[in-house]
């Protein structure tokens, strides 16, 4: 049992440790989300603007320069989310597998950056939420960190995923920007104020955005509209457990001692059925 | 065979697509032997090694193993955000070794100490190589298979290589090397050229 507590908290404090050593990540965190949240504040135009959250089933009326900041807050955490499982994952996949044929436990790997980003997650959400804070006291703050919190979760995993299956880190980053590019746009009320078009439901901002939207200006409630992205969390991670296990399993176990010419004592055949591997 | 095999490969035979690699491979390495393997670029040495350690399944034929193994990758798989010190305390766990009093003399031997707590971003092509060596060796397996350990070493630290491989032969562990430096050769026991997918053994000369 000790070594199993051993195996996760070593795991997730390095897993930790990457995250903090990506300087490009830790930059946008500090500089960019701030940045881009203050230049909106201070540039999009104020002017009121309605519009109707069908997920909710309600009319929104609010703040143009507002509307903007939420959705903008929506990209910077995403973006940043996806960019740093991406990293985190891509990086460390090879050694991974050299660690879990060492004897690591594989499970443990894969729970410390779950872990890691469930804490990546209340971090973000807490910074961008208090960022949006002093812009305007939002109507339902809490629910609209839930709905960021949503947000960063469905991206980390897809950050996840395409760290252990995309081939280059250019790769990783393109894919990640162009995917909420495309999904925060389709989701904004002021790039595509219909928001009603076929198929954008499936897309995993479709619940965020609008909690994050309902909720920055109403009392409506919003959570389980935000939960509908924990789907893409759940799939997402479960697709990078299935793919962590087929990059990471041992294609030929090392085959009984019995039937060697010359076979060698007990002892090493047992220590032959559970060899490790460097 | 001898009275302790710690490798046994049996007509392996390993194919990418139309392009045939091992067509009939045999490889038996016994304890107390330092065995190179040598061939051309592309000749499948690498493939053989990976097949032997248990990373990539055969498309014929048999691989048995007895004791455990240390395998040292071609190419250096490490983290580059972590250090030597946080590389050493991962496979401590992966091992479940009590203590790191071995891998640390490993790091003294190979002269990377002074790099402990560097980034491996950070370190030079030769250390990283080092790292990678001590990490396959540091649990002190009876059964070594180590592909082009030394590329980028300095001329000590590769003598100082071939002097631990032979203290580790002489203390009855099985020692598999990927060479391509004919000098290296004097420090088999046995030498096998992979040729047209199979091992040929070849006289040594000491």
């Amino acid at each position: 049992m000790k070594h199993h507590w051993t195996a996760f908290t070593v795991a997730l404090g390095f897993t930790l440790t990457g995250h903090l050593r990506n300087r490009l990540a830790m930059s946008m965190t500090a500089f960019f989300i701030p940045t881009w949240i203050y230049v909106v504040r201070a540039t999009a135009l104020d002017k009121s603007i309605t519009f109707h959250t069908s997920a909710l089933g309600t009319e929104v009326t609010a703040s143009m320069n507002r509307t903007i900041q939420i959705s903008s807050a929506l990209h910077a955490v995403t973006v940043i989310a996806g960019f740093m499982m991406f990293m985190a994952t891509f990086s460390a996949r090879d050694m991974d597998q050299r660690l879990v044929l060492a004897g690591y436990p594989r499970a443990h790997l894969l729970a410390a950056k779950i872990v890691a980003l469930l804490l990546i997650t209340a971090a973000l959400t807490c910074y961008s939420t208090g960022l949006l804070l002093l812009s305007w006291p939002l109507a339902q703050p809490w629910a609209v960190a839930a709905a960021l919190a949503a947000a960063i979760l469905a991206y980390g995993g897809l950050g996840l995923v395409a760290g252990f299956l995309l081939r280059g880190e250019l790769e990783g980053f393109f894919v990640v920007v162009m995917a909420t590019l495309i999904d925060v746009g389709m989701q904004s009320p002021v790039s595509n104020p219909a928001g009603d078009q076929t198929g954008l439901n499936a897309l995993p901002l479709y619940g965020p955005a609008q909690a994050a939207l309902a909720s920055a200006f109403t009392p409506t409630h919003s959570l389980t509209c935000s939960a509908r992205a924990l789907a893409w969390f759940a799939a997402t991670s479960a697709l990078a457990a299935l793919v962590f296990h087929l990059r990471t399993r041992r294609h030929q176990r090392p085959m009984p001692c019995v039937g060697l010419a010359s076979a060698p004592t007990q002892n090493e055949c047992r220590e032959g059925d559970r060899s490790a591997v460097s | 065979m001898g009275p302790a095999t710690r490798l046994h490969i049996d007509a392996v035979h390993k194919a990418y697509g139309r392009r045939s690699v091992l067509r009939g491979t045999d490889f038996t390495v016994s304890a107390g032997m330092l065995a190179g393997v040598v061939g051309e670029n592309g000749s499948g040495k690498s493939t053989l090694l990976r097949i032997a350690v248990g990373m990539l399944s055969p498309d014929r034929g048999t691989v048995r193993r007895s004791g455990t193994l240390g395998y040292c990758p071609q190419k250096s798989v490490i983290n580059d955000t972590l250090t030597v010190a946080q590389h050493l305390r991962l496979f401590q766990v992966a091992y479940r070794l009590p203590d790191l009093h071995y891998a640390w003399e490993l790091v003294d031997l190979l002269g990377f100490h002074a790099e402990r707590r560097t980034r491996a971003g950070e370190l030079s092509g030769g250390t990283r190589q080092k790292l990678n060596l001590a990490l396959a060796l540091m649990h002190d397996p009876p059964l070594l298979v180590l592909d082009e350990p030394y590329q980028g070493f300095d001329w000590d630290t590769h003598q100082r290589f071939w002097h631990l491989a032979g203290r580790l032969r002489s203390r009855g562990q099985a020692v598999v090397v990927v060479s391509h430096l004919l000098h290296d050769f004097q420090h088999f026991d046995s030498i096998h050229h992979l040729r047209e997918g199979r091992l040929h053994a070849e006289a040594v000369t000491r």
